[in-house]
């Protein structure tokens, strides 16, 4: 991807937004009457401006972008309203944009413009047909192209590429984090979270393997911040095995992302700390549920979501044992939500340095996790947590552990 | 009467028009408010701001207000709100080139957040300058706590779109772009490579979906069954009743790292109950006071070093705010059972000192057996040795009389009757009534001589309670005065229930000596002021043995209109 100088973006641009105005002007006074050959010479200066500075280029329209010559940019304000009128027009006949291949004549730019009338509306014909009646008539000069694509995007950077779409999505989810240690739960920040959710099982719907791809950074950002985000994209992960859809697996992710908020009370020392930590300070830490039920009830409505926030929160450290923390008297089962954040949460954290100890391979812990089914964790959860990850690893079950499963874990 | 549906619609149709039109003034400050901003007038940025904040602040009092924007225009629902002006599409295409898809106010959204919000929207950011923060950081900066911004991403890669940018540089422009800049990125040459890799995974991914096992494949499985149970109980949302909140709070306030936190708890628990009882929700206020109140019972956690600042805390939670919640409580929820048991339930949470807490919460009440329940509340305090009454009735004011002598009512000591008995001329009916409740336990020539007197009293509940007391102690000495009552009242002075009362008392009483009084007063042969007098007769024959269901079938026999209830009463003694 190259960056254009501002002269040719500025050519680009222009030579667009007059080729638009010789569209528009066409259409209100005919295409023969004197108002248009301003915008004609216009359109050829430019054109010919282009062809001496970068030679036969193209352009296609995704505004706020402008894309050409395989780079995107974002053209001036003003001229974003005639740049989307001449996006609609040509998006109505199935063009994204236009190739220019040789030296424009007024004649060609006129016969183009004409076609382009006489096509029908709603979509269609698409560029290859344009592009042969075009042909047909001795017009070569200039081509259309197809409407821009997600895969396009994708090649150009744009907005739509899936590692960018996935990294914004993973830093909102670092920054939600970061404002609830900083100033514990709103509601803003609540409704932050639940777009989030929302983000990771839309992701989850269309491209799973992507959403698990998003618990792997491990350096990106410490581990108080991303710990969150990793938890909730396995828990969504593991609540759609279990069965868990839409609404239900926003709201899963959701407690996953909230379960932590109760950190924000221990000192920050005693969190950033790598060696073993002394009992108090283990205590301090093994405090973090009630602390997180004391933020959570500070919220208002104490509705269904509300509720099963307070419960995951405090039980999700409890173990389907009940001998985790803190140590409270057995009621009934612990929430299934609790469940399953139990199992994301655990798998994560072995897979970090943590106080005392350096992070695990994701097979190593796998196996910590199998060790602990039925004691700490539920046998269910770590059973579809196992499949999953060597599912998204290409891995069958039985699989001899191989380098890319290895290196998934590791600080 | 019921409305009609077509009536509950227009009249939703017309408050979300008002709602419209009151946005829509709400936007035209933001379109006033845009020229200050660009020329940095202070005084006129604040003061139109503040307009904002005010027209805003009068909308979130219908509900919260959601906003979504798109090029055609800003919307709120169907009603668009910019307008076709230059000045509002220049605004709308700022921030719709800014990535604001939409935006949530929520109710509770203060002033200070409104004027702030005016200033980011009312910035023409088609001007912004490359340096300038994007509208979503500098909205993220804001710490907005009730206001929510909904941004896309169609402006945050557009950078990384000018050219050949190395993924650690995306990063850090996507932390900035997102204002999260205070982010600290962990040191270590694996970053850069880590950030590549991350990115060149996911672009390396398809839109394959990750092999799904069958559900299929576990069904039939124990651990199947209930976790398909439990997910039916989370689509309902019934997985987490009133009692299992109460259980969590129990042990968030048990486990807490210190007095202030367990205090802290209790006090965000308390906004929590005092919300459900306005609600008339009493299963989940019933289970936090219960589940609070164990926390602090004497010796159920012995040594447990946060129990003052607890119970300090506890005590708080009772008072004028909760008595206000009971008032509204007991206009929507009306089961009677319900609130009797939540009541008696405060009486766990009551520590010293805190029974003030407890009689303000009388003082919505009316319901005798509600009182009675607060009363009940009120004596586990005193059980527990927390409080003495005789002390809390020489202290109460006047509103709170009732309360106390119900639950001194409960305590069969003489030594409390003078107390009681001092308070009986009170001008406050509900007062006069708990007096004669509270004698219930005693007797003496005195009280009996009060409770004649009361027979008189013009509050209907105080005679019925005075009845009450003599038909029980079979009072000989006030029978007159009861047979001469039941004859002379007239239908604006008793209802069919005293008069009832009235003839039984006089069945009783006399031990059936009043019987033939009162089978002329049902024959018509003593002339009573009350059409139903006669009526009520037949229940004084009634209670007065074989020789009143004697009595009961001559009247039958002589009286044809009253014979379908004599039957009925005399096949209810059989």
């Amino acid at each position: 991807m190259s960056t254009l100088p501002p002269d040719t973006q500025e050519h680009l641009v222009q030579l667009a937004v007059r080729f638009g105005q010789v569209i528009r002007q066409a259409q209100i006074y005919g295409d023969e009457h004197p108002a248009l050959d301003v915008a004609v010479d216009a359109v050829i200066d430019h054109a010919s401006a282009l062809l001496d500075a970068v030679g036969p280029t193209g352009f296609a329209l995704a505004m706020p972008r402008f894309v050409a010559a395989g780079a995107a940019f974002r053209p001036p304000a003003a001229t974003h309203a005639p740049l989307r009128e001449l996006q609609d027009f040509l998006a109505e006949r199935g063009l994204g944009g236009l190739d220019l291949r040789g030296v424009l004549r007024p004649a060609t730019i006129m016969k183009t413009v004409r076609l382009l009338h006489e096509l029908p509306g709603g979509g269609g014909p698409g560029p290859d047909a344009v592009n042969d009646q075009l042909s047909a008539r001795g017009l070569t000069a200039l081509t259309f192209t197809a409407v821009r694509s997600a895969r396009d995007d994708a090649a150009a950077g744009g907005a739509n590429d899936p590692a960018l779409v996935c990294l914004r999505l993973y830093l909102r989810g670092v920054r939600a984090v970061q404002r609830l240690l900083d100033r514990g739960p709103s509601p803003a920040t609540v409704l932050e979270m639940t777009r989030l959710g929302k983000g990771l099982v839309d992701m989850l719907e269309t491209a799973p393997q992507r959403l698990l791809a998003l618990g792997t950074p491990r350096q990106l950002v410490p581990y108080e911040l991303r710990h969150p985000v990793h938890m909730a994209v396995y828990s969504v992960a593991l609540g759609h095995r279990m069965g868990l859809r839409g609404e239900q697996l926003v709201d899963l992710a959701v407690c996953a992302l909230l379960v932590d908020a109760g950190m924000a009370q221990v000192d920050p020392a005693v969190r950033a700390a790598t060696s073993t930590l002394s009992p108090e300070d283990r205590a301090a830490m093994q405090s973090h549920p009630v602390g997180t039920v004391q933020l959570l009830l500070g919220m208002p409505d104490l509705t269904p979501r509300l509720r099963r926030r307070l419960v995951v929160s405090l039980e999700h450290h409890l173990g389907v044992d009940w001998k985790g923390y803190p140590a409270v008297e057995r009621w009934t089962d612990l929430h299934p939500y609790s469940r399953i954040v139990s199992v994301a949460d655990g798998f994560d954290a072995l897979l970090a340095n943590r106080p005392g100890r350096q992070g695990l391979s994701a097979s190593d812990a796998l196996d910590v996790l199998r060790q602990e089914a039925g004691s700490r964790y539920d046998p269910l959860m770590v059973d579809h947590l196992d499949s999953m990850i060597r599912d998204h690893l290409g891995l069958g079950r039985a699989a001899t552990m191989t380098a890319q499963l290895e290196a998934m874990g590791h600080d | 009467m019921a409305q009609e549906p077509a009536d509950v619609a227009a009249e939703t149709d017309d408050l979300e028009a008002r709602r419209v039109e009151q946005a829509r003034g709400s936007i035209n400050r933001l379109k006033v408010l845009m020229d200050p901003v660009r020329r940095g007038d202070e005084p006129q940025i604040a003061d139109l701001s503040a307009t904002f904040a005010d027209q805003m602040l009068e909308l979130l009092q219908t509900g919260a207000v959601e906003l979504t924007l798109d090029e055609e225009g800003l919307w709120m629902g169907e009603g668009e709100l910019t307008g076709k002006d230059l000045v509002g599409r220049a605004m709308l295409e700022g921030l719709v080139d800014e990535g604001l898809v939409g935006m949530t106010l929520l109710p509770t959204v203060p002033r200070a957040e409104l004027e702030d919000l005016a200033r980011i929207l009312a910035k023409d950011w088609r001007e912004k300058r490359s340096d300038e923060a994007d509208l979503e950081a500098r909205a993220w900066q804001r710490g907005f706590a009730h206001v929510y911004l909904e941004v896309r991403s169609r402006r945050v890669v557009s950078e990384a779109d000018e050219g050949d940018v190395a993924p650690e540089e995306m990063v850090a422009r996507l932390i900035r772009q997102l204002g999260v800049d205070t982010i600290d990125q962990e040191a270590g040459g694996a970053l850069d490579a880590e950030i590549g890799a991350v990115m060149d995974q996911v672009r390396r991914i398809g839109d394959g979906s990750l092999e799904e096992p069958s559900l299929d494949e576990l069904r039939g499985t124990r651990s199947h069954r209930r976790f398909q149970r439990e997910l039916d109980a989370v689509r309902a949302d019934r997985d987490v009743d009133g009692e299992r909140v109460g259980l969590v709070l129990f042990e968030a306030v048990r486990h807490a790292p210190s007095g202030a936190h367990a205090a802290a708890t209790i006090d965000a628990a308390g906004a929590h109950l005092r919300a459900a009882v306005r609600a008339g929700d009493l299963e989940l206020a019933g289970a936090i006071v219960r589940r609070m109140g164990t926390v602090v019972q004497p010796g159920l956690f012995p040594g447990w070093a946060h129990g003052d600042a607890a119970g300090a805390a506890l005590a708080r939670l009772l008072g004028a705010d909760l008595a206000a919640a009971v008032s509204a409580g007991l206009q929507r929820n009306p089961d009677k059972e319900a609130w009797k048991g939540f009541l008696f339930s405060l009486g766990q949470l009551a520590r010293p000192g805190a029974l003030g807490g407890v009689l303000a919460l009388g003082r919505p009440l009316s319901d005798r057996d509600l009182i009675q329940a607060l009363a009940d509340a009120m004596l586990l305090v005193a059980d527990r040795g927390e409080a003495d009454l005789r002390r809390v009735l020489s202290e109460a004011a006047d509103a709170d009389l009732a309360v106390v002598l119900l639950a001194l009512g409960r305590r069969p000591e003489p030594t409390l009757v003078e107390l009681i008995l001092a308070r009986e001329g009170s001008a406050d009916a509900q007062v006069r009534e708990a007096v004669l409740v509270a004698l219930r336990p005693h007797q003496s020539p005195r009280i009996k001589e009060v409770m004649r007197d009361a027979l008189a009293d013009p509050d209907s509940r105080v005679r019925m309670e005075a009845l009450r007391y003599l038909t029980v102690y079979r009072d000989g000495a006030a029978a007159d005065q009861v047979q001469q009552r039941l004859v002379s009242v007239t239908d604006k002075q008793a209802d069919e229930a005293e008069l009832r009362a009235l003839a039984i008392a006089s069945a009783i009483m006399t031990r059936g000596a009043g019987l033939g009084r009162l089978e002329q007063v049902a024959t018509g042969g003593v002339a009573a002021k009350h059409p139903l007098a006669p009526r009520a007769a037949l229940h004084g024959l009634k209670a007065g043995g074989a020789a009143g269901r004697g009595a009961l079938e001559r009247v039958g026999r002589g009286q044809p209109a009253l014979r379908e209830e004599i039957r009925a009463l005399l096949g209810g003694t059989r």
